[in-house]
């Protein structure tokens, strides 16, 4: 191990940036570097000021904030988007009563905005946020039955990547939380719980630029999560169900120059 | 595509389908007990369009906390809004009318002491039924009657008996007319619980994932024809 590490220590540059990296808290505040050693001369850490101010370093996140940090001429944009559309989710539940029951939200209409930066002329990184809200519904044969008005918060970083001309792929991780109804939990499987839950996501985008600042898209989106709540587990269902949705948005993004005043 | 970029797509999406392909079945419920009277009785429940069902405390009594406590124990026993129930403010808008036999008990908190059961008792009027336009339905609201005995009990004793007595009558209102044969479930006749059991729970939401045979009191209804006695259940 100490032989491994003394060789990536060994690249020198850029390289004794990434020597520390695993594991590692990274403090940071301009574009200087600074380096502590043992008083035998060896290298201990390296703390590397960006503009940025606390990036967690495992090494994936280190070169992502390194890059982020670039001095690169596109590295300088800031990314502003909206995007509307629906949302279309799977069966948070599904049970046996007397017949068989699902339960899941209605299609709902979504909003989500994102910031970011344009990493290269083919990478872009995001943070998300994003709302929707419908009504939970019942389903047993024929009879559908209102449970409640379900709100989904959702919260995440996206890396995208072109993948050809204006298409354009994105990968998604973040948080979701369930917001249910306040005053019409009682008797429902939010009654003692509105989870939130971890996420992942992928989408594909075509995007159109109508200036040079300003773009237009339409994306389709698709994540999933795992789902259960306390009293799902008071009833007796063992493990989380997994739930699917499916986005479709139109996207309008656009980015600013940060080197212009 | 470069290497690294190949391999992040991939442990995307192995992250991915590792979390989408895990299906969860129902639970294995407890078999609920019978909740009708006579097996052929009607099959009386809340529809979802009477709810929320309007119960009205006696004013100046603590029957509207021991009402909160029980809508929320029995909210517990169902998962998808079968069943919900508010404290109404007048008797006139009530589906339910909910009094003491007596005077109001002392006031006194809540504990979790053993139960005493011999220092109150309830009982739950079911109105009679008639035909309206076709349908059988209750001609006028439900009436819990509660009664607490002097005993000489602590007055934590006598609350806490109330409190229980009153759930399990709120379980008479959702149409579980019949009593359990298992003394643990709130629904056995001699009440030592506050909360509903599994075999409860399994019983309401049978109860209410069939049709029900009977609509509820409505003043609108106009009665046709008597279709039946009314019931009272201790």
């Amino acid at each position: 191990m100490a032989d491994g590490a003394g060789g990536r220590r060994r690249r020198g540059g850029r390289g004794a940036h990434a020597a520390f990296g695993r594991g590692l808290w990274q403090l940071t505040r301009d574009s200087r570097s600074r380096v502590r050693t043992t008083p035998g001369g060896k290298l201990r850490s390296v703390i590397r000021h960006t503009p940025y101010a606390i990036c967690c370093a495992p090494r994936a996140t280190i070169l992502l904030c390194t890059g982020l940090a670039a001095p690169t001429p596109v590295a300088a944009q800031l990314l502003v988007e909206a995007r509307g559309g629906a949302t279309v989710t799977s069966h948070l539940v599904e049970d046996m009563i007397v017949d068989e029951i699902t339960v899941g939200p209605r299609p709902a209409p979504s909003l989500a905005i994102a910031v970011g930066t344009v990493l290269d002329a083919n990478h872009a990184v995001t943070v998300d946020a994003g709302w929707s809200r419908s009504d939970l519904e019942s389903r047993a044969g024929d009879d559908v039955t209102r449970v409640l008005a379900l709100t989904v918060w959702t919260a995440g970083v996206s890396i995208r990547q072109r993948v050809i001309g204006d298409l354009w792929a994105r990968g998604t991780i973040g948080a979701l939380k369930y917001a249910p109804a306040g005053d019409e939990r009682d008797g429902t499987l939010f009654q003692d719980e509105a989870p939130l839950r971890p996420w992942l996501g992928i989408g594909a985008r075509y995007g159109y630029g109508l200036t040079a600042a300003v773009a237009v898209g339409v994306e389709v989106g698709w994540d999933v999560h795992r789902f259960t709540t306390r009293s799902l587990r008071d009833d007796g269902f063992e493990g989380e169900s997994t739930v699917h949705r499916l986005t479709f948005a139109v996207v309008v993004g656009r980015r600013h120059d940060r080197s212009q005043p | 595509m470069t290497g690294r970029n190949r391999k992040t797509v991939t442990a995307v999406l192995l992250s991915v389908a590792a979390v989408a392909c895990d299906p969860v079945g129902p639970p294995a419920r407890p078999d609920p007990y019978p909740f009708r009277l006579q097996p052929d009785d009607p099959v009386f429940h809340w529809p979802a369009s009477s709810l929320p069902v309007r119960f009205f405390p006696e004013s100046g009594t603590p029957l509207g906390d021991y009402l909160r406590g029980a809508f929320r124990a029995w909210g517990g026993a169902f998962l998808y809004g079968e069943f919900r129930a508010v404290v109404a403010n007048e008797a006139a808008q009530a589906d339910v009318i909910v009094r003491f036999a007596g005077a109001a008990p002392p006031d006194a908190p809540l504990t979790d002491d053993a139960p005493n059961v011999s220092v109150c008792s309830g009982v739950t009027a079911v109105p009679p039924t008639a035909d309206v336009n076709g349908q059988l339905a209750y001609t006028a609201p439900f009436v819990i009657i509660l009664e607490w005995f002097d005993t000489g009990a602590p007055p934590s004793d006598v609350a806490n008996c109330l409190a229980r007595v009153t759930t399990h009558e709120v379980g008479h209102v959702l149409g579980v007319f019949a009593h359990s044969p298992t003394p643990t479930d709130l629904m056995y006749f001699e009440v030592t619980t506050r909360e509903p059991s599994a075999r409860d729970a399994a019983t309401v939401q049978e109860l209410y994932h069939i049709p029900t045979q009977i609509q509820p009191w409505s003043p609108q209804n106009d009665v046709v024809e008597l279709g039946g006695a009314g019931r009272v259940i201790p």
